[in-house]
């Protein structure tokens, strides 16, 4: 999937230079600021997946974010979610990584669920569409987040939760 | 809004700006599985429109 996907995107980089040369510059550049925006926090991700391959061990990630986390894990898959930054992308990775050693499917939904809550751009919220707009909504998307984990958990594991990947 | 768009179709525009990803789509299913990317983002789409949903009747509930 890695390579088919690679090589597709590197034909039609090659038909857009070779059709029109100018936008495969444009492409290009692109490419270069979106690579450069997302350095940062691409780092910090890799930090983290060696930080938690170096210290963290299976049966600590099951403790705290595996089938016996309970609250704790909804608890930190939330916060973590709503600390993030970044694109989407960079976190699949370590989410990936943390699956594999035994994080549980609903913890990864709603990691992924509760980032709509974007803690810097909370204030422009606040400018454009109101203080009570932007708490019940931030509320609301913290409660789905659970919601969404617990049935992406359902429709994908089953109704037991697996550690398989 | 200005323009007469409801807060329903806004609320719902916006959460699924932010958790529904088409393009990650690929990099997802590799990396997490295609039955997790496709189910996750299906789910997602249709938690959305709840929670605009809600959102706006309790902002009208609430008197706002």
């Amino acid at each position: 999937m890695n390579k088919d996907f690679l090589s597709i995107m590197v034909v039609i980089y090659l038909l857009v230079y070779v059709t029109s040369p100018s936008l495969f510059h444009v492409a290009i550049s692109e490419t270069y600021s979106i690579l450069l925006s997302i350095l940062p926090v691409l780092i910090l991700v890799f930090v983290f997946i060696f930080c938690f391959n170096l210290f963290i061990k299976p049966e600590n990630i099951r403790a705290h974010l595996g089938q016996d986390a309970k609250k704790r894990g909804w608890v930190f898959s939330i916060i973590a979610g709503i600390f993030s930054t970044g694109p989407i992308y960079i976190w699949y990775p370590l989410l990936a990584d943390l699956k594999g050693k035994g994080m549980r499917t609903s913890f990864v939904s709603t990691f992924l669920y509760s980032r709509s809550v974007k803690l810097p751009l909370l204030p422009i919220m606040v400018h454009y569409f109101g203080f009570n707009y932007t708490l019940i909504l931030s509320t609301y998307i913290i409660l789905a987040s659970i919601v969404a984990g617990y049935v992406t958990e359902r429709v994908v594991d089953g109704s037991s939760a697996s550690y398989e990947k | 809004m200005y323009e007469g768009v409801s807060l329903f179709a806004v609320t719902a525009f916006l959460l699924s700006w932010v958790s529904v990803g088409l393009f990650n789509l690929p990099a997802e299913m590799d990396l997490l599985g295609k039955k997790f990317a496709v189910a996750r983002n299906m789910i997602f789409f249709v938690i959305s429109f709840f929670i605009s949903i809600i959102t706006v009747f309790t902002l009208n509930f609430i008197g706002v």
